[in-house]
């Protein structure tokens, strides 16, 4: 979809839209909407319905930002101790080296 | 204008260059179409697959692997003590491939050698001459000193475990039960050891004057990469796991086992149930082990209590009728599978006769299996360990030190008569020292069952193994001796004839048969029934032929279904003793099954779609085989024969009880993990050295931004070069017009 063509009024219900449906465990639309409205939020002239696009942008760049550390987090631990947790680690594992521990 | 001139000069020259190119890359592959592809031109393949591989108990992961792509290092080839040093400290071409002699494959050097970093494989050369790779004269076992301690009747004995009495096997290196991490071969083809050395070593990497060649130096990728790691347990689990893969699921290794092959004298339906103390049973090990694939020789580990069972079964059975009488004792022999990797064979068979399932599992309908067998049926227990080798000529009879008090008066007898008998035949049988335990034996596991079961155990040594290759590549019929075949004899002559081993074999086989006869009646055999109770030199001969030297011979073509016939052919060496996988049916237990059908079973008329079990029926075993040539032709007989043999599974009880701990430690636990269809394999290459490799590197990457900025430049003016008309009215790329 080409956002130049869209009148303000559907920016604002398409990029609250994806900022709801982020809040569905989908990290992901947040990331998609801080990109996709950055323009809009951040670097077109100012009209009437910028400043509500602003903040679901800002909200999605830091909920995708948590996002990001939380997974970052989560696979380095995995990835540290997936062995040490023997049954568990396998359980969790989705393709497991061959040849390896 | 002066400009627009050099950039048409310019456009001439890469409309040029891109004709040639055209030209170079057709001719190119015009040559491709040739045999020699450059993989070829760069790397010799070696023949090999003879890979150290790797096992799992539930603890441990032992024996061999390499990385995904190949461990990669010089050749260096160990010929002195100054060369250890080169490889492991002053050598500057680290990693290497060190190539081996036989007899400097110690488990000291080979565990050096493993441990250091700048070692990335080893080969060893297993083409033997005295003069040039003499076998290791001390001997040579990959097994453990005291094998199969821990699952035997003495793992748990302050007085005899962990052969305190005793070191059976001396020279054990228990090498085949280490975790190595590298790569380890053996060269076993003449062609290979001329290319590691005559090709690749002393031409390029050999040092002059105790200085490192220069490059390029011969390297060489080995290649053994296991799929399995950790132990039993995680591979296992991991095997097992349900996964959502189209593929399948992944398997990361199997449960080490095969089939015992069982066999009954008397017809006793599961009608009619067995008296106490009514059973004799026969045993010995069908199986043995070494540090590679392919090159299991077991000629006095295993093949030859394997023969002295077969013929002597095919003795007894000739004076079946005696011994069928319902007064006389049951005879079983019992063939089993797996006993190197913890008693593998015999533990189940002890399992499934303490469920009421051996050797047929049948519901209480069925009147017409095998009626089953439990431990207080066995009156006696027989066993053949190693008997080839014999220590000044004696075999030795070795008793259970513990159980013998309750038993003294029956394993008296047993000794008594065996040595009797043996006597008759130039067979010295001595009794050993009674302070020492029973060798490693299958028998321990029945002991373990019943304390109170009388055992004897005949083997060659009365202390520590004669074998000095005990289950190892070295064990072969050459080792054993008395193979003294005419020279130059080929092999027809060799199959037909009789050897001073067979002679051996077969007065020990006979010794058995009368044994057993007597043992079953009660009687002293007749000179009138001596003469069956005697084995057949030429059959002994011919079956250590075929199971020693080569299985490409008659009398295994006799006796297989004409589908194995070619995998006989095929076979360039004797059959592999090691029990492998479950999923796969050991040769050499068929071929034992096969031939015991032959030797205790009736021929009966049928063709090949009728020789099977009818229904419920199933006290009787039909076996097809392609038989004896016919007059005169190329075809062959059929042979249908009808016995009382039945294969019974020889998987540990380990994999087959529900949430059994694998670590707990009273089943065998050994699975072998899996490998890819070419995950095993070495090339030699020349490597050039690493200056020579930056520049190709370098070369490599101008050559790719150079093509960039043409095919860039060339986009631009694409129109200017390709003159197609339509394209050059636009004047600019698109894809879309």
């Amino acid at each position: 979809m080409d956002l130049q063509k869209l009148k303000n009024e559907d920016k604002l219900i398409l990029c609250r839209k994806y900022y709801l449906a982020g809040f569905f465990l989908l990290p992901f639309l947040w990331l998609v909407n801080a990109i996709w409205f950055f323009k809009e939020a951040f670097r077109k002239p100012h009209y009437a319905e910028q400043s509500e696009i602003r903040t679901y942008v800002t909200r999605s760049i830091i909920g995708s930002a948590i996002w990001l550390a939380a997974i970052i987090t989560w696979v380095i631990i995995f990835q540290l101790n997936r062995v040490s947790w023997g049954a568990t680690g396998d359980l969790l594992t989705f393709v497991i080296p061959l040849g390896e521990a | 204008m002066a400009t627009s001139r050099k950039k048409d000069l310019f456009l001439q020259f890469i409309k040029v260059f891109i004709t040639c190119f055209c030209l170079f890359a057709n001719s190119n592959k015009v040559s491709c179409v040739g045999t020699d592809r450059t993989e070829h031109k760069m790397y010799i393949e070696l023949a090999t697959q003879s890979a150290c591989f790797r096992n799992f108990n539930a603890t441990h992961q032992v024996g061999c692997t390499s990385s995904e792509n190949g461990n990669v290092g010089t050749v260096h080839y160990i010929q002195s003590i100054k060369d250890m040093e080169w490889v492991l400290n002053s050598g500057p071409h680290s990693p290497y491939v060190v190539v081996l002699k036989a007899a400097n494959f110690t488990r000291d050097t080979v565990i050096t050698l493993a441990q250091s970093s700048r070692v990335n494989g080893i080969m060893v050369i297993n083409v033997h001459n005295s003069t040039h790779n003499p076998l290791p004269s001390d001997g040579f076992s990959s097994v453990d000193q005291c094998p199969n301690d821990r699952f035997g009747l003495y793992a748990d004995d302050t007085n005899y475990n962990k052969c305190q009495k005793q070191i059976w096997n001396k020279v054990g290196t228990s090498l085949r039960f280490v975790d190595l991490k590298i790569p380890v071969f053996a060269l076993s083809d003449i062609k290979d050891v001329d290319a590691v050395l005559n090709k690749c070593y002393f031409p390029f990497n050999n040092p002059i004057n105790d200085t490192a060649r220069d490059y390029p130096l011969c390297s060489a990728e080995v290649k053994a990469r296991m799929d399995g790691a950790v132990n039993s347990v995680v591979c296992m689990r991991r095997t097992l796991r349900t996964t959502l893969s189209l593929s399948g699921p992944q398997q990361y290794c199997d449960p080490m086992g095969d089939f015992n092959v069982i066999t009954f004298m008397q017809k006793i339906p599961s009608s009619s149930s067995r008296q106490a103390s009514s059973v004799i049973m026969v045993a010995t090990k069908l199986d043995s082990v070494a540090m590679f694939q392919n090159e299991y020789n077991a000629a006095d580990t295993t093949v030859v209590g394997v023969v002295t069972l077969l013929a002597a079964a095919q003795a007894l059975w000739k004076q079946k009728e005696e011994l069928i009488q319902p007064h006389a004792k049951d005879i079983v022999f019992a063939f089993f599978q797996g006993e190197t990797f913890d008693y593998i064979g015999s533990s189940r068979a002890v399992y499934d006769i303490q469920k009421g399932i051996f050797p047929q599992e049948y519901s209480s309908e069925d009147k017409n299996s095998v009626s089953k067998l439990n431990l207080t049926h066995i009156d006696q227990f027989v066993e053949l360990n190693q008997v080839g080798l014999r220590d000044n000529s004696s075999l030795w009879a070795h008793v259970d030190p513990i159980s013998q008090p309750n038993v003294e008066k029956k394993i008296e007898d047993m000794t008594k008569f065996i040595k009797t008998f043996g006597e008759q035949l130039n067979i010295s049988i001595k009794s050993a020292a009674s302070k020492l335990p029973l060798p490693p034996a299958s028998a321990q596991r029945f002991l373990m069952a019943r304390k109170d079961l009388p055992v004897v155990v005949l083997t060659d040594h009365e202390a520590e193994f004669t074998n000095k290759y005990y289950n190892s590549r070295f064990d072969t019929a050459d080792k054993l001796g008395g193979f003294d075949y005419p020279e130059d004899a080929n092999d027809t002559v060799k199959y037909n004839y009789i050897t001073k081993q067979a002679l051996l074999i077969a007065n020990l086989s006979s010794t058995l048969a009368r044994y057993l006869y007597n043992a079953s009646t009660g009687k002293i055999p007749t000179a009138a029934v001596l003469p069956n109770l005697t084995a057949d030199p030429l059959m002994v001969t011919r079956l250590l032929y075929c199971f020693l030297i080569s299985p490409n011979c008659e009398l295994f073509y006799e006796s297989v279904d004409s589908d194995n016939a070619q995998s006989l052919k095929d076979a360039k060496q004797p059959f592999p003793f090691y029990v492998s996988v479950t999923s796969h049916t050991n040769e050499v237990t068929q071929l034992v099954y096969s031939l015991m059908a032959r030797f205790t079973g009736t021929l009966i008329d049928s063709n090949k779609n009728d020789c099977k079990q009818d229904g419920n029926y199933k006290l009787f075993s039909f076996t097809w085989m392609q038989g004896a040539l016919k007059n005169n032709s190329n075809d062959r007989q059929g042979w249908c024969y009808k016995a009382i043999v039945h294969y019974t599974k020889a998987v540990s009880p380990a994999f087959e009880i529900d949430e059994y701990d694998l670590t707990s430690g009273d089943y065998s636990s050994w699975t072998e993990a899996r490998w890819g269809s070419k995950a095993i394999g070495i090339r030699l290459f020349l490597m050039p050295s690493p200056e020579f490799q930056a520049s190709i590197l370098a070369v490599g990457i101008l050559m790719l931004i150079l093509s960039l900025v043409i095919v860039y430049i060339c986009q631009k003016n694409s129109s200017a070069i390709f003159s197609v008309h339509s394209v050059r009215t636009s004047r600019s790329y698109s894809p879309m017009t």
